[in-house]
C-alpha cells in the first residue's frame, strides 16, 4: 500500500486561496513508478480552472485546461480524503498519553507513551509546541521493546540494586494550566522520517491554597446539645430558686 | 415528711442509687478524658497548628468534672442518708456549678468537632508541611509539628495527603516551593516502602504507577480518632448530664421536704 505525503503549497495558499493551491498540490507516492507525484501542475495562473474562461481559450489551451480541471478534481478528491481522516492518516504512527498511572498530566509535566516497538533503537525527537507558539525539541532514543512493554519494569535486581526501565517520556519544566501540542519524529535507518500525529495535552491547573475555603460542616448534634443543655441548666437554676423560695415561705 | 416513712425510704434509696450512678459515670468520664488527652495517635500538632484544639480543652474540663462528680456523688449519698439539709444544700449548689462546667465541655466538644473538614487539614498541610520559611518561632514550632505528624501518618498508615497524591499537584504549597515537580510530585513518604523503609520503586512512585505509591488519602485516619474523641466527650457528657438533671431535681424536692 502506498503512503502518500500530502504537501501543501503554502505560498500559493496564502496568496490566492484554496482552489489555486489545490492545483499546486504535489502528490508523492512511495512507489517508484509514480515519479514526483506524477503531476506537477506548474503555474497556477494558467492551470487554475476557476480563473480561466474556457470559451476564450484556443483549442490547445482548452485541452490543457480540461486536463488541468480533471487533475484539479482528482487533487481535490485526494485532499478531501486527507482532510477527512485528519492527522491520523497523515501520520505514520499514532501516539497517546500513558494509561495506568495516577494522571498522565501533572502540573508541570506530561507523560507520553514512547513510539511503537517498530522504532526500537532509533533516534527520535519529541516536538512540544507551547501555547505562545514556540517549539521545543528534545531528542532521545526509542527504548527497547522486549515482550510486553510495561511502563516501569524491573530489568535487573541483583546485589541489592534495582535497575528499572521506563517506557514513557516525561516532558518536564512545563507551566501549570497550559495546553501543549506534542508529536514525535523518528529517524529511520533508511534515512526516512516517520512522524506521529499531534495531540494536545494540558497540564493541571494549580490553585492557591489560600483560596481554599475554611468551611465547617455544621451538624445537628451541636444544636441538640446546646439547646437541651441550656434548657436543662435554666430549669435547674429555676428549681433552686423555687426551692429556696418555698423554704423561706415556710 | 417524717424520716421513718416507707415512701421516704424508697425515695432515699432512689436518690442513693442515682448518686451511685453519677459517681460511676464521673469516674468513667475522667478515665475517658485522660485517654483522649494522652493523644495516642499523636494528632495534637495538627489541631494546634489550626488553632482548633478546643476539643482537648473540653477533655481537660471533663477530667476535673468527672472527678468532681464522683466526690459530689459521695457527698450526696451521705447527705441523703443523714437527711442533712446543709449537706444537701452544699451538694446541690456544687453540683449546679459542676453541671455548668460539664455543659460547657459538651457544647465545646460538639461545636469544634464540626470544624474538622477536609479543607481545614488540606489548607494546613499545604501551608505548613516542610515550610522552609516560618514567620516566627511559633510558626516554626507548628510547621515542624505538622511535618513530623504528616510524615509519620503517611508512613504508618500508607496514605498520602488529605484526599490523595493529587493534593500536591492540584494546589500550590510550601512543599512545592522547594521541591521540583518532576523529582517530587508528592513527598517520598507517599511511596510504597519495603521493610527497610526505602521506596520499592522510586521511579514508579514518581510517575504515579499503580502499586508503587499510596493512592488513598489520610483524612479518614485523622478525622476518625478526632471524631471519636469529640463525640465521646460531648455525648457521654450529655448522657451524664441528662441523668444528673433528674437526680438534682429529685434532690431539690427532697431537700425542700426535709423537716428541720
Amino acid at each position: 500500500m502506498q503512503n502518500f505525503h500530502c504537501i501543501w503549497d503554502r505560498k500559493h495558499w496564502d496568496q490566492r486561496g484554496p482552489f489555486p493551491a489545490l492545483a499546486q498540490i504535489l502528490l508523492l507516492g512511495q512507489s517508484a513508478g509514480k515519479q514526483a507525484g506524477a503531476t506537477h501542475l506548474g503555474s497556477a495562473s494558467s492551470d487554475d480552472p476557476r480563473r480561466s474562461d474556457p470559451g476564450q481559450h484556443p483549442a490547445c489551451c482548452r485541452h490543457r485546461c480540461a486536463l488541468s480541471s480533471a487533475l484539479a478534481m482528482q487533487a481535490l478528491a485526494v485532499l478531501t480524503f486527507c482532510a477527512f481522516f485528519g492527522g491520523t492518516k497523515m501520520a505514520d504512527f499514532n501516539i497517546s498519553s500513558v494509561s495506568g498511572v495516577l494522571s498522565p498530566a501533572l502540573a508541570e509535566s506530561l507523560l507520553m507513551a514512547v513510539p511503537p516497538c517498530q522504532f526500537t533503537g532509533a533516534n527520535a525527537s519529541i516536538h512540544i509546541i507551547h501555547p505562545n507558539g514556540t517549539t521545543d525539541v528534545r531528542h532521545f532514543t526509542v527504548p527497547l521493546c522486549r515482550g510486553r512493554r510495561e511502563l516501569v519494569s524491573v530489568v535487573d535486581s541483583t546485589g541489592g540494586f534495582t535497575v528499572t526501565r521506563l517506557d514513557a517520556y516525561q516532558i518536564t519544566r512545563l507551566t501549570p494550566g497550559h495546553t501543549y501540542t506534542i508529536s514525535y519524529s523518528v529517524f529511520n535507518k533508511d534515512r526516512s522520517v516517520s512522524k506521529s500525529n499531534s495531540i494536545a495535552m494540558g497540564t493541571l491547573n494549580r490553585v492557591d491554597y489560600r483560596s481554599i475555603p475554611a468551611d465547617m460542616s455544621r451538624s445537628g448534634g451541636m444544636v441538640v446539645i446546646t439547646v437541651l443543655l441550656s434548657i436543662a441548666m435554666f430549669v435547674l437554676v429555676a428549681g433552686l430558686i423555687a426551692m429556696l423560695a418555698i423554704t423561706r415561705c415556710k | 415528711m417524717a424520716k421513718g416513712d416507707n415512701g421516704v425510704r424508697c425515695f432515699q434509696g432512689l436518690l442513693v442509687l442515682g448518686n451511685v450512678i453519677i459517681g460511676l459515670c464521673g469516674i468513667a468520664l475522667t478515665a475517658e478524658c485522660i485517654f483522649f488527652v494522652s493523644d495516642q495517635q499523636t494528632l495534637y500538632p495538627l489541631l494546634e497548628a489550626t488553632n482548633n484544639d478546643d476539643i482537648y480543652g473540653a477533655a481537660w474540663i471533663g477530667i476535673f468534672v468527672g472527678f468532681a462528680l464522683f466526690n459530689l456523688a459521695v457527698l450526696g449519698i451521705v447527705g441523703v442518708i443523714k437527711s442533712n439539709r446543709a449537706m444537701l444544700l452544699a451538694y446541690i449548689i456544687l453540683m449546679l456549678i459542676t453541671y455548668a462546667f460539664e455543659t460547657a465541655s459538651c457544647i465545646t466538644a460538639a461545636t469544634h468537632r464540626d470544624f474538622f473538614t477536609r479543607n481545614l487539614f488540606l489548607k494546613q498541610m499545604l501551608e505548613k508541611y516542610q515550610n522552609p520559611e516560618p514567620l516566627n518561632n511559633d510558626d516554626k514550632w507548628m510547621s515542624e509539628g505538622v511535618t513530623r505528624t504528616w510524615d509519620r501518618l503517611m508512613l504508618q498508615h500508607e496514605c498520602c495527603g488529605v484526599n490523595g497524591p493529587s493534593d500536591w499537584q492540584n494546589y500550590m504549597s510550601k512543599f512545592r516551593n522547594i521541591n521540583s515537580d518532576s523529582e517530587f510530585p508528592w513527598p517520598r513518604q507517599c511511596c510504597v516502602m519495603n521493610v527497610q523503609g526505602i521506596p520499592v520503586n522510586l521511579d514508579g512512585c514518581k510517575l504515579g504507577v499503580s502499586g508503587y505509591y499510596n493512592d488513598k488519602g489520610c483524612y479518614e485516619l485523622i478525622a476518625g480518632p478526632m471524631d471519636r474523641h469529640a463525640w465521646g466527650v460531648a455525648w457521654f457528657g450529655f448522657a451524664i448530664l441528662c441523668w444528673t438533671f433528674w437526680v438534682l431535681l429529685c434532690t431539690m424536692f427532697y431537700w425542700s421536704r426535709i423537716e428541720y
